[in-house]
Formats: structure tokens, sequence, C-alpha cells
């Protein structure tokens, strides 16, 4: 069925868009009175850093900021980030982060190539001292070692004699004490010179092995480590400035 | 012997300050160890001097006092059958001047006859010796050459003289 609208209803309809427009209002105006503050919070995101190293790491934000914070609380999109720890390298990144969101930044900083350089100058070092201390001691205990057995030889030689003497004196066979006389004293005196000059020449030489031993040990532990001149460092307190104690310049983080 | 009374260089303690590591502390002896060896090696000396070795009667190069010394000449009968006399030449060994006690025997050599007789001691222990001859002549002088032996071996000759009675 076909009806017209009457002139009373078409006055009823102008007058309801307003009305409408009004309740949209007062709807949008309720909402935000009840809800406005979580509407507020949503427009920052959260970022949790997972840094290795995990423990002494520092980051600066947006090239302004620097700070030590694992958990940062970002308004929305990017953001720039420069992480460096001792003995890595700053590494440099731009993270977005959305509103109302939480999410992880997973960096791994690589060491520096200084501090590799400063490993292997140590590793270095530590092969050049060891062999400083290790060759001279080995020297001096093979020296020790020869001495002792050019003094137990020494020794046996002097007995030998010492028991040839004895011999003469007690023996009373003139064949024996001619023997003893022409060829065994002689062959014993023989043994016992060269076991001398063995035992003068051994102890001569490890008292120049122990003498240049001490000599190495101690020039050893008067040589300073090689130091590390962490250079990442200083470009990293030279991306941000930071007031120090005094509220001036100069400032350092730690 | 220059050796007696010299501590082996085990023998030598070698302590440390405990203030010092291990290390240090035996290196800061090893001056001292290698000190007492230089002073070990004085400790013997070469002093067996083969020239001086003559004191023992025994060898044949002795060069001290004599050994043996004339006692008496004289005859002695035997009684037998068949009876016979006999010239008796006693000499005595100076074993004072052995070095350690020691049994011998004496070889004679008789200069006149030639002969080479061994004479032992008798008893045993005595150093009074007896030589036999059956032939002499009355107021000939008698020359012997003795050796003390042993073991086929012989020390240094030395002879005796006296005259037959």
């Amino acid at each position: 069925m076909n009806r017209k609208p009457s002139i009373g209803s078409l006055v009823d309809r102008r007058s309801a868009r307003p009305r409408k427009v009004f309740r949209l209002v007062l709807a949008f105006l309720l909402v935000s009175g009840i809800f406005g503050s979580p509407a507020i919070a949503q427009t920052t995101g959260q970022l949790r850093l997972v840094v290795d190293p995990g423990h002494d790491f520092q980051v600066i934000l947006d090239g302004a900021h620097r700070m030590q914070e694992r958990v940062l609380d970002l308004s929305e999109g990017n953001h720039r980030l420069q992480l460096w720890a001792p003995t890595r390298r700053i590494v440099d990144t731009t993270v977005y982060v959305r509103a109302g969101s939480s999410r992880e930044l997973v960096v791994r900083l690589p060491y520096s190539a200084e501090f590799l350089a400063h490993q292997q100058e140590v590793k270095r070092f530590r092969e050049r001292l060891w062999l400083n201390k290790a060759l001279p001691t080995v020297a001096t205990v093979g020296a020790a070692a020869w001495t002792t057995a050019a003094y137990l030889d020494y020794r046996k030689a002097g007995r030998q004699l010492r028991d040839d003497k004895d011999l003469y004196t007690t023996s009373a066979d003139p064949g024996e004490i001619a023997e003893l006389k022409n060829d065994r004293i002689p062959a014993h005196q023989d043994d016992f010179r060269r076991s001398k000059v063995m035992l003068g020449v051994s102890t001569g030489v490890f008292a120049v092995a122990a003498a240049y031993t001490i000599w190495s040990y101690r020039r050893a532990d008067r040589t300073p480590l090689p130091l590390f001149d962490d250079s990442e460092k200083v470009r990293f307190d030279g991306l941000v400035w930071l007031p120090g104690p005094d509220g001036r310049g100069g400032g350092r983080p730690d | 012997m220059g050796w007696y009374g010299c501590r082996a260089p085990m023998d030598v303690g070698v302590g440390g300050r405990t203030d010092d590591p291990p290390a240090m502390s035996t290196l800061r002896h090893l001056p001292i160890m290698a000190a007492l060896l230089l002073g070990l090696a004085g400790c013997y000396k070469d002093d067996i001097d083969l020239a001086a070795l003559t004191n023992n009667p025994f060898d044949a190069d002795y060069s001290g006092p004599a050994v043996f010394s004339l006692d008496t000449i004289y005859v002695e009968q035997v009684l037998g059958p068949p009876n016979f006399y006999r010239q008796v030449v006693q000499f005595k060994v100076n074993a004072s001047l052995f070095l350690a006690s020691a049994s011998y025997q004496v070889e004679v050599h008789d200069l006149v006859e030639g002969t080479r007789t061994l004479v032992g001691q008798v008893p045993a222990g005595s150093h009074t010796l007896r030589f036999y001859r059956l032939e002499y002549l009355p107021g000939q002088e008698v020359c012997l050459e003795l050796r003390l032996t042993n073991n086929n071996a012989f020390g240094r000759p030395e002879t005796i003289c006296g005259t037959w009675p």
C-alpha cells in the first residue's frame, strides 16, 4: 500500500536529523568522558631490549637520551637506537614502535675489531711471556739434572780413587799393587778428572741458566700487559652530551 | 781424602719465605744451590800422587826404610841319619813397616850360587826367617837378595850380607 506522508510527518522528519547528530555527539562525549584515559595510554608502545651482553650495555635513544634501561616505553613511530657495550661495536638501528603493543628487540653486539686485535695481542703476549719463562726454566731444570748426574759421577769416581788408595794400603800382593799403580789408578784418575771437568762445566751452565731464569722471570713480571683502548666507547661517548656531576659538560655515564 | 764431611746437594734444604710465590722462592735459591755445587766441587781433590805411592813394602817401587835385616849366621847340625851340618842365615822382616798386617813369603836369591828359594814364615806370624845352605866356605862373605812375595809377584829386592863363621 502506497501511503503519502502528511505535512505533519514531514515536519517531524526535518527536525529528526539535528537530534540524531546531537545524540551522536552526546554519545561521543559520554564515551570519551568514561574511557578517556585508556585511549591516551595506547599512544605508547613497549620495547624490551634483549641484548648480548646483557649485563652492561648502554643505549642512546633517538640520538639524545643515553640510558641503561632494558624496557623502554616509546611513543608510536620510528625510534633510532644506538646500542653499545664495553669491548663491543656500536649497533645503530631504527625500530618502529606500535602504540599499545609490546615487542622485543634481540641484538647481539659484535666484538669490536680493536678488541679482537687486543685479544690477539694479549694472546701473543701471554705466549711470549710463557716462552720467556718456560724455556729458561726447562734449561735450568735440565742443567740441574745434568749437574746432579755429573756430581754423582764425580763422587763415584772420587770414591773409586779412595778405594784404590785403600787397596794400596792394605794389599800384600805385589802383583795387585803393580796392576793398581800401572792400570787401575791411572784409569780411575782419568775418569775422575773427566768427571771433575764435567761437573765444573755443568755447574757453570746451571749457574748461568739459573741466573738467566731469574732475570727472565723478573723481566716478565715487570712487563706490563697490553692495554685495551676502547675506541668504540670514545665514539659512543661522543654521540650524546651528558652533564657531569657538577652539571656541566664532560660527564661520564658510568 | 777431601770429600769426607761434605754434604751431597740433595741434603741441602731449600726452604723459602712464606710470602713468596713458590716459583720465585725456588728461583731465589738457585744461586745458592749453584754456589753450593761449586763448593762441593772443591770437596774432592785429585790427591792421589802415583809417584808418592811408595810406602807399601810389598810394592816393587817401595822407597822406605829397609825391610830386611840380617839377624845372625850360624852353623847347625842336623841329626840324621845321615847327620850333616848346614849354614843358617837368620834374618828379620821389619813388619812394623807394613801398612796392614799380612802374611807373606820371602824369595831368597843366593847371589853366590845363583839359586832362588822361597822361605815361609815358620811358625806362621813370625817375622824371623831362616835361609839354609849346605855348602859353605868358612870366612867367606855371603850376600842374599831378599824380596817379599805373594801370589808369585815380588816386592823390592834388598841385599843383606854377612860372613860365614
